[in-house]
């Protein structure tokens, strides 16, 4: 995957909220990068800050969060040119004014949310709901966008679309929504669309189509995916490359292969030794001795030392940098040495 | 739709009735024979005997209550004890316009000013607008009407003599299009005093009902999709949001007619409220009786409205 073209790249992602209760540090220096084309998936258990990391890029937070430090590197020539930003190589998301982050928005990236009972607008029929984004980004006649919209539905196989695109969104059933929440997010072409637990709510047997369908439209209009789930099956079936996630950092990142055949770090290692068996009933990520850390009084160092059979003194310290500890494998450990080691030791035996 | 509309006026029908026997058999429990006290001290022997038979106050109850039903059916409403020969249509007609007139007025004034002050402080939550408009709902809806009505008497009227305290407009000239506005000074008052308590809890259920929808995922994905926080709020989130106030806007004009009593009282207006009062006070029960059953269908048309709104605002709601 080395010699694809970088579309992303996010830097020291920090992010905080401010509540009553206190200081939140959702996210404490988020790195990782996104190829073109690609399916990038960031898992990790729930409240690690997966939706978090997706809302500070798209500059969504609610108005408690704030996004103190980082950058998010854009390499896209067509939303510079909507932006109307003439200098070389990339451009910094973090750094648009409110009004280039709104043009921004739904054109160079958009977003599937989770729950799709909840992510349309009950009072709307789904055609106007499609036809908002056509018109605002792609700056079709209504005539052209409406054939357009039609075009979309029957892509992702609602149809009759005629039908369809003057329903409101009660009249569907919870698939179909979701379908249309894909159409929405795809109908501008952006280069990068999150996708935030795109099946959860959805019933099981209709995940995978929606996921086999989210990936033919991912081909067909050459965008990226940063594809968000605490699901390790989904992951293993869709995605190219695997961050993981723990407490508000990205602990890990290699492609797909070698994220289940040899991760590195020791909360990875945790993870995919957790995942069960399809005969086995069990809660995927609770195997881990220990609880999720509260944010808001995180452990500090690494934040996984508590619960992490390699902790040494340094971890409680000092929180460890990315290293690429093998080619195109980056971890972030103290001591990933002495993981490489015993993981050696247990191939000669 | 259509439908809709005729079962709901089928069931008004029914209402109406049940509502005519309860008002019948309480009004006519009161004490006091009703020639004597309506007609007052000075009503000769005659004349309280001629409206003893005109209405067969002699007869039995049961005689009474169907002579009188046939009335209202034939949509007749009978003459006034009180102000005998005069009929009670006649009466009415005379006191409405006051009163619809202030009571639209205080409506206005109160949804003009409670809507966007209860967006602007759900979007600023904890901001300055947020403050004031928490504190306008909780004064608003803490402060008894009547005595706020008392208050402004006696500060803008008395104290500073800015308006007259009690309307004096001559009839009917508030219903024109120049007295619509003109007569607002007039009446500015109890239209403050009515609108405020309206606009009280007006303000505050628009504002927790917009806190709630700006959560909702449909406005994170509305404005994922880059649209502007105007069409945000102004598109997505209002619309949503103003669905449990329309039916609290239905719920104060039936208010508005229970409060006419007081607002009416504390500002000498001679609407529809005294003159309800008055007819219980002079037991002219075919005034009491007429109005209960203009106010009950007051109370059916109105919830038909809201419903009818409900229905277009909210396509999840079908009308049957
Ligand atoms: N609006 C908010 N206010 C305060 N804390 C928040 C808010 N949104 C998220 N958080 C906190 O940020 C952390 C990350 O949350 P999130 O990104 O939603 O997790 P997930 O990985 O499940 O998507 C959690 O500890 C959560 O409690
Ligand atoms: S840095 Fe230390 S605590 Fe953190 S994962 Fe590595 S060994 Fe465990
Ligand atoms: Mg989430």
């Amino acid at each position: 995957m080395a010699d694809k073209e970088i579309l992303m790249e996010v830097k020291d992602l920090v992010t905080r909220f401010y509540t009553e209760d206190g200081v939140v540090m959702a996210l404490e220096g988020v790195n990782f990068a996104v190829y073109k084309g690609e399916t990038f998936a960031l898992v990790g258990e729930t409240g690690c800050g997966k939706s978090v990391t997706s809302l500070s890029i798209l500059r969504l937070l609610p108005v408690s969060g704030k996004t103190l430090r980082g950058e998010v590197l854009f390499h896209d020539e067509e939303s510079k040119r909507r932006l109307g930003i003439k200098k070389e190589g990339p451009f910094d998301i973090l750094k648009l004014s409110s009004k280039q982050a709104l043009r921004m928005r739904g054109f160079s990236m958009s977003l599937i949310t989770q729950d799709p009972m909840t992510s349309l607008n009950p009072v709307y029929t789904v055609g106007d709901q499609i036809l908002e984004v056509l018109q605002l980004h792609k700056k079709l006649s209504d005539k052209q966008a409406k054939k357009e919209a039609l075009r979309l539905l029957e892509d992702v196989e609602l149809t009759p679309a005629e039908d369809i695109f003057r329903k409101y969104p009660h009249q569907l059933s919870g698939g179909q929504r979701q379908r249309i929440v894909i159409v929405i997010s795809l109908a501008a072409e952006p280069a990068l669309i999150f996708a935030d637990e795109p099946t959860t709510a959805l019933d099981v047997t209709i995940q995978a189509r929606v996921l086999e369908l989210l990936r033919e439209l991912k081909e067909e209009f050459n965008t990226s995916l940063v594809l968000i789930t605490h699901n390790l099956g989904i992951v293993a079936e869709v995605s190219d490359r695997i961050g993981v996630m723990y407490a508000g950092r990205v602990v890990e990142i290699a492609d797909k292969y070698t994220i289940f055949k040899r991760p590195l770090h020791p909360y990875t290692q945790g993870l995919i030794a957790a995942v069960p068996k399809i005969t086995e009933k069990k809660d995927t990520l609770s195997f881990i001795a220990g609880t999720v850390p509260n944010l808001i009084r995180p452990p500090s160092g690494c934040r996984f030392h508590p619960r992490c059979p390699y902790a040494t003194d340094i971890c409680k310290e000092e929180i460890p940098s990315m290293e690429e500890a093998e080619p195109q494998h980056f971890v972030e450990c103290w001591n990933v040495d002495e993981v490489i080691k015993d993981l050696e030791k247990e191939e000669c035996e | 739709m259509r439908e809709y509309i005729a079962k709901k006026l089928a069931i008004a029908v029914l209402v109406l009735i049940g509502v005519y026997t309860i008002t019948f058999f309480l009004t006519f429990m009161l004490p006091g024979d009703p020639a004597r006290v309506s007609l007052g001290q000075h009503g000769s022997e005659e004349a309280v005997e001629l409206i003893r038979q005109q209405w067969s106050l002699d007869e039995p109850r049961y005689v009474q209550y169907v002579s009188y039903l046939q009335l209202f059916i034939q949509g007749e409403m009978g003459k006034s004890f009180r102000y005998y020969p005069r009929d009670v249509i006649e009466l009415i007609r005379y006191r409405f316009p006051v009163t619809a007139y202030y009571g639209l007025w205080s409506i206005i004034f109160a949804v003009a000013v409670s809507i966007p002050l209860g967006v602007a402080a759900a979007y600023k939550q904890n901001s300055i607008i947020d403050n004031i408009a928490v504190l306008i709902s909780q004064i608003g809806v803490s402060l008894p009407n009547f005595w706020l009505g008392m208050m402004l008497i006696a500060i803008v009227a008395v104290r500073l003599g800015w308006v007259n305290p009690v309307p004096e407009v001559q009839y009917g000239y508030y219903w024109t299009p120049i007295g619509f506005f003109a007569s607002l000074k007039d009446y500015i008052l109890p239209i403050l005093t009515v609108g405020t308590g309206m606009l009280a809890s007006n303000t505050r259920l628009t504002r927790s009902s917009m806190l709630e929808i700006i959560r909702e995922d449909y406005i994170t994905l509305a404005r994922a999709k880059g649209l502007s926080e105007r069409t945000v709020v102004l598109k997505h989130a209002l619309r949503n949001a103003l669905i449990p106030v329309v039916t609290n806007v239905g719920l104060q004009f039936l208010l508005l007619v229970g409060g006419a009593v007081l607002t009416e009282t504390v500002f000498g207006i001679n609407g529809i409220g005294k003159l309800y009062i008055d007819a219980i006070n002079y037991r002219d029960y075919p005034v009491v009786i007429a109005l209960t059953l203009i106010y009950t269908g007051g109370v059916v048309l109105i919830n038909l409205i809201v419903d009818l709104l409900y229905a277009k605002i909210d396509p999840r709601v079908s009308l049957r």
